[in-house]
């Protein structure tokens, strides 16, 4: 045993304590290992937060009588292992991740088309046209893309093709020629290639449909909840509600398409709060096997975003809906609520996320012009691509950039509780909110933080209740990275 | 762990490697990936906290112990990241003036 | 982990070690122990050192005869012999790339690249000629270097075929346990490998089974052993072995503050395969390497910054000097009168082996030798 150090402090930054039920719970930060601590440690904890150090004998002594010295220094040596306390003879260590040199790409994002035959309010897409007078990419720069992905990336054993515009059923043609190309130029490499898309669905078929099962095409349909709620905002150039179109057509397709489960995703903006009702509608109502909710904080068009209030009340109607996930889960039932459905798979996990997603180190997108863009998101705004598929990635560009946000000195990041479940949000997000895709997201961090204790607390009761729950329904989701 | 149950994988990851470290069953990595294969006792002191057990001169130790990654904390990886590092220095005694501080590499 | 029986020849018992069998092992250079040296000739020694060579040394003479350039860098040095006393092959390139250097015309007749692709192997000194001189056997840990992160893959023993010459590629391969730093061959063909135990491996079918345990002894009388050795020596002795620390207890209760640490070797005798664990010494010092004294098996030497003897059957130390430096591996002339000290710094010092008197040193051209091996041979 190593000289004991005199005096402990408390590295708080390392440590969130949860309640849940009459249970005292220890997220670790630098690991994400979640721990039920005992009435001890709590009762330790409790102490050293109300000093700024403590020795071992201070704290035995002001534990006892209800705990024993010996106990107090076992429990002392566990949260020293775990960097939740720190010797007086240490540094205090921020370890720093290294900045990125190489990138394991594993997925490349296709815009195929910058036109669209919608015209939905909130739309992001700065380069949005109608489909006639969209930028359409070729299939020489598709392959160029796909080929500097494997380039870049030799060594995985598994890639994604996403499609994405725009509407990329608008160039059907060229999404059935890339897939026509890739899967024998994979498969004579002994690799395997995936292949998605997100559709507004109102292109669909039976051959379209068809054609997607064939190749097994992982599909999220963008689709905003009843009629009512979804006309509001998707709507066509003219201003019309799409939603008895699209409900037709993804009746269509949930009867057809059964290679993958089908998701649903939902944007919520301004006067688009009901969470509950609109999941009611997609889940329950039309089928769809998941619905994953995406709250519009930073669009580019600001009479979109949800207001402040109104954020606070998404998240509060996503713990209402996640109450009912909860229930559910009891029961052994997945009522697919995606949002919350991959929270508790990270936290099963013990995910550590030093980003918060693989833009730019294991996923790029590409524009028809083949220029390389941070993500889907990216392509068609002013941020400076990084490289071409011509020319490859621009590496020292995206180090650059991933680095800055894996920088998190001096942000509200470095001591952030959930720093390794959010890292700073999305990039996108914080391009628009603040110019800077490196700005960590402020403006729901509070929020943010109260959503992951509801994970937490979530899993906890699952876990209690219903562990069976996750080797059922909790299949590893990992992300593409 | 005794005063802390796990609930998720990494709890658990964490509440083995700590059990395995009490029954001294750390079992060192296999492949010398950087150095971080050993910590023995370095050249501060030797295994009875003096240094008359240390080799003598320190210099006679020198490349016995920067090669394998014996001590990978006051040399240089001369294993795989730095193999350089002794380019102008075949004889430790003679030429330690010689090997310099590294610094970290550029972008590759 | 997979042990398998141990399928082979059957191994010649000791009592079977006649004047015949030694004769069919006097050419391989194997001196069995207790035999006066019958073949006349000259000793000589190969070891490597930095810049990059390897040196052809004279004993008697005591001078360099030769030094032969290995490419590339160097590390760490270890050295076997080909059967025939012409071959030395030297691990090089920071634990890499194994060179077979013809010592008479410095030509590079063999070399085996092990790294490749994005696949990098290190050996840390475990490899061994055949007895047949054909094969080398060579320990491999290798690793997948990917973009994002390291891939340890599973160790293994590879074989090659030393006709194959410049660049030969494995002829059959094995899987191995782990942490394998030094082996030998036997002279029934048996491949001895000392990693957390000693095993015994056919070198045919790879099937391998523990012969010494080590890490895995479980004699209650003394706690772990801490072993250390880089140096595949004891040829000169017919032995291959390693030496260790422990403590012995003293109480039933084992307790380690009244136990006595011990000095002791684990042994394989290359003639018979016979394995032994057995203290030599108290622990007073820290002594790298060690081996038994050719003809005479109850005096063992070992060095760092001491020369010590000890006498094996009464655990004592017999005679100590210190030394102008440390010094890491220990060897002896073919008749066992000189003791031989290589590895550090650039110079051979010699010994006498009964006084313990300083008899003279041979300075290498070139740099330090640090973990290099020093073996010592007859030639005719």
């Amino acid at each position: 045993m190593n000289r004991v150090p005199g005096a402990y402090t408390l590295q708080a930054h390392n440590l969130h304590e949860i309640a849940v039920d009459a249970r005292r719970l220890l997220f670790h930060v630098p690991s994400s290992a979640l721990f039920e601590s005992d009435q001890l440690t709590g009762d330790l904890l409790a102490e050293l937060r109300t000093r700024n150090s403590a020795s071992l004998a201070d704290l035995q002594s002001a534990l006892l009588p209800r705990h024993d010295g010996e106990a107090v220094a076992d429990a002392v040596a566990e949260l020293l292992d775990l960097e939740i306390l720190r010797g007086d003879a240490t540094i205090a260590a921020r370890p720093r991740p290294m900045r990125p040199t190489r990138f394991p790409l594993t997925t490349v994002v296709l815009n195929v088309n910058t036109g669209c035959n919608l015209s939905c309010t909130y739309c992001y897409k700065e380069d949005l046209a109608v489909p006639a007078k969209g930028r359409k990419m070729s299939l020489a720069t598709a392959r160029q893309a796909v080929e500097m992905l494997l380039r870049e990336s030799p060594d995985q054993l598994r890639y994604n093709i996403v499609f994405f515009g725009g509407e990329p059923l608008t160039n059907l043609p060229l999404i059935r020629a890339v897939v026509d190309w890739a899967e024998p130029h994979f498969a004579a490499l002994g690799k395997h290639v995936d292949f998605s898309l997100t559709t507004n669905a109102t292109l669909l078929d039976e051959t379209v449909i068809d054609f997607l099962q064939a190749h097994r095409f992982g599909i999220a349909v963008s689709i905003d909840g009843p009629k009512a709620v979804h006309d509001r905002n998707r709507v066509t150039v003219g201003g019309r509600g799409t939603y008895d179109v699209v409900a037709r057509k993804v009746r269509l397709l949930l009867d057809r398409y059964h290679a993958r489960p089908v998701g649903a995703r939902v944007t919520l903006t301004r006067g688009t709060t009901d969470v509950v009702g609109i999941w009611d509608h997609l889940f329950n109502e039309l089928g769809f096997a998941e619905v994953g909710f995406a709250p519009v904080t930073a669009g580019d068009v600001a009479s979109f975003n949800l207001t402040e209030e109104e954020l606070v009340a998404v998240f509060g109607s996503l713990r209402v809906l996640g109450g009912l996930y909860l229930e559910a889960a009891l029961e052994n039932r997945n009522i697919g609520f995606s949002n919350l459905h991959q929270l508790l798979t990270d936290i099963h996990q013990g995910t550590k996320k030093a980003l918060p997603c693989g833009a730019g180190y294991s996923m790029v997108a590409v524009d028809y012009a083949g220029d390389v863009h941070l993500c889907h998101r990216f392509t068609g705004s002013k941020l400076p691509t990084f490289g071409s598929v011509g020319q490859g990635l621009e590496r020292d560009a995206l180090g650059d950039l991933l680095d800055a946000r894996l920088d998190r000195e001096g942000t509200g990041c470095a001591t952030c509780r959930i720093r390794n479940l959010c890292s700073g949000g999305c990039y996108h997000e914080s391009y628009q909110r603040y110019g800077d895709p490196t700005h960590p997201s402020y403006h729901y961090c509070e929020l943010m933080r109260e959503w992951i204790d509801y994970g937490i607390a979530a899993y906890a009761r699952i876990l209690t209740a219903n562990p069976a729950f996750f080797v059922d329904h909790l299949a590893p989701r990992r992300a593409t990275s | 762990m005794k005063h802390l149950k796990p609930l998720n994988a990494k709890a658990d990851l964490l509440d083995a490697a700590r059990t395995e470290a009490e029954r001294g069953e750390v079992v060192a990595m296999q492949t010398v990936v950087g150095c971080s294969a050993t910590t023995d006792p370095g050249w501060e002191v030797d295994a009875f906290g003096g240094i008359g057990g240390l080799c003598q001169p320190m210099e006679a130790d020198l490349y016995g112990c920067a090669d394998p990654c014996w001590w990978p904390a006051q040399v240089p990886d001369i294993m795989n990241t730095y193999p350089d590092w002794d380019k102008d220095a075949p004889s430790a005694a003679e030429d330690w003036r010689k090997l310099g501080a590294v610094f970290p590499k550029a972008r590759e | 982990m997979r042990y398998g029986r141990y399928r082979g020849c059957p191994r010649p018992r000791a009592a079977r070690l006649t004047a015949l069998a030694a004769a069919a092992l006097l050419p391989f250079g194997i001196t069995p122990a207790g035999q006066a040296e019958a073949n006349p000739g000259r000793d000589y020694m190969a070891v490597a050192s930095r810049p990059n060579q390897v040196h052809l040394v004279d004993l008697e003479a005591r001078t360099v005869v030769r030094s032969c350039e290995l490419p590339g860098r160097y590390g760490n040095g270890t050295l076997q012999m080909s059967p025939d006393r012409r071959t030395a092959f030297v691990l090089s390139n920071q634990f890499e790339n194994i060179y077979g250097v013809d010592l008479d015309s410095c030509k590079i007749t063999f070399s085996a690249i092990q790294s490749a692709g994005n696949v990098r192997v290190k050996t840390s000194a475990a490899f061994a000629v055949s007895r047949d001189g054909r094969e080398l056997y060579v320990h491999q840990n290798p690793v997948r270097l990917l973009p994002d992160r390291y891939e340890v893959l599973e160790p293994r023993l590879v074989v090659y075929r030393i006709a194959d010459g410049r660049d030969a590629q494995p002829v059959r391969s094995f899987p191995a346990p782990r942490q394998v730093i030094i082996a030998q061959t036997g002279a029934d063909g048996t491949l001895f490998l000392a990693g957390p135990d000693i095993y015994a491996m056919d070198v045919l079918t790879g099937a391998f089974e523990v012969r010494l345990p080590s890490r895995s002894a479980t004699d209650p009388r003394y706690g772990p052993r801490d072993v250390l050795s880089i140096w595949p020596i004891g040829e000169q002795s017919g032995e291959f072995i390693r030496m260790y620390t422990a403590q012995r207890f003293t109480d039933s209760a084992r307790t380690p503050d009244k136990a006595e640490l011990m000095w002791g070797y684990e042994r394989i005798d290359l003639a018979t395969g016979a394995a032994e664990a057995r203290d030599f010494g108290p622990f007073e010092v820290v002594l790298f390497s060690g081996m038994t004294r050719p003809g005479k098996r109850n005096e063992f030497f070992a060095a760092l910054t001491q020369l010590k003897k000890f006498d094996v059957g009464q655990q004592r130390e017999l005679a100590s000097v210190d030394l102008d430096h440390s010094y890491y591996c220990v060897n002896f002339s073919s008749d066992g009168s000189t003791v031989y000290l290589a590895g550090t710094f650039n110079q051979i010092a010699i010994y006498d082996a009964d006084t313990l008197e300083r008899r003279g040193t041979i300075e290498l051209p070139g740099g330090d030798m640090a973990l290099a091996t020093a073996q010592v041979f007859r030639r005719p």
